[in-house]
């Protein structure tokens, strides 16, 4: 596989098919990201271009200080939140944890759509209605294989934070599913 | 100290779960799922809709800088020939039309006859032919 420096440098040569080969590398990573801070589908594909637009705008300041996929993590991170903050979409910021954990536990109001749906699919709704930078983190860990190292880098948060919030979103989707077990068990 | 969930999280990490355990097991379904690829599907054509756009924004680019080019080279022409025109005192001189417009007749003359003569090679050599 061609290294992400001759990668880079054939784009930046002028080879679009290079490009072609660097967006389908990279394409599920930053579908990943919008798709997890933006819900509506309408807009993801569009912002996902927009990423790519960006990279390829930028790709001459790429420093080789980080790996290429976080590089391109960052924009597609930062270009998401920045879209929700102009539609004035809010971001979850709770600020008391307990409480919004006994919220987040007690809300019930999936029961339509989570039936009929196995485990999993209650998990993967779960997520959904995590605070976005826990959904994103979480994304980032289990599924981009991303080390907390690199999650801080892309969020701008810091290491201890990316650990709580991974620690905070698994806990919060374990007494979900414990709840739920919990209900189906009585039933 | 180490929460009794940080531990459970740790465990279920490196592969160690307690089927007898409420709490472990809701982590090992958590965990099994959080795996999985959220639903976040591009269309096929994804990278050539990039691309064309792209390409599209370079003919774009390019057709702007072809313009400034001719845009400046008009200023400088405009500029070099009032620049001349100042240093040399150029004066517009109809110079040997002034002598035309006396045989206006003739002018018209020589135009009929230039009219007829294409006129004339028109009809004696028509366009297919092969000569």
């Amino acid at each position: 596989m061609i290294s992400d420096e001759a990668l880079i440098s054939k784009i930046l040569e002028g080879d679009m098919e290079s490009f072609r080969q660097l967006i389908k590398q990279h394409e599920r990573l930053v579908a990943h990201m919008v798709g997890r801070i933006v819900k509506n589908a309408e807009d993801r594909e569009e912002l996902c271009q927009d990423v790519f637009l960006k990279v390829y705008d930028k790709l001459k300041g790429f420093n080789f200080q980080s790996k290429l996929s976080t590089w391109i993590a960052t924009i597609a991170y930062r270009h998401a939140i920045n879209h929700i903050r102009k539609k004035q979409m809010p971001i979850n910021e709770q600020s008391e944890w307990e409480d919004f954990k006994e919220q987040f536990i007690a809300n019930d109001n999936l029961e339509e759509e989570l039936a009929d749906k196995d485990m999993e699919e209650h998990v993967m709704i779960y997520i959904n209605q995590l605070p976005v930078h826990y959904r994103v983190v979480i994304t980032m860990y289990h599924v981009d294989g991303m080390s907390y190292q690199e999650i801080g880098k892309v969020t701008d948060m810091p290491e201890g934070t990316v650990k709580n919030y991974l620690f905070r979103a698994r806990n919060l989707l374990k007494e979900k599913v414990k709840k739920y077990l919990g209900t189906e068990e009585l039933r | 100290m180490k929460t009794q969930d940080e531990k459970l999280q740790e465990s279920i990490e490196q592969g160690r779960f307690d089927s007898s355990h409420l709490d472990s097991c809701a982590y090992q379904i958590v965990f099994d799922a959080i795996q999985k690829e959220p639903d976040t599907h591009l269309s096929p054509q994804f990278s050539d809709k990039i691309l064309s756009h792209i390409i599209k924004a370079e003919e774009k680019r390019a057709f702007q800088k072809d313009l400034m080019w001719l845009a400046v080279g008009v200023l400088v022409l405009v500029i070099t020939a009032t620049v001349t025109i100042v240093l040399t005192g150029f004066r517009l001189d109809p110079g040997a039309f002034k002598f035309v417009s006396n045989y206006g007749g003739l002018l018209v003359f020589a135009f009929a006859l230039i009219g007829f003569f294409l006129w004339i090679e028109k009809k004696v050599f028509p366009h297919n032919s092969t000569i």
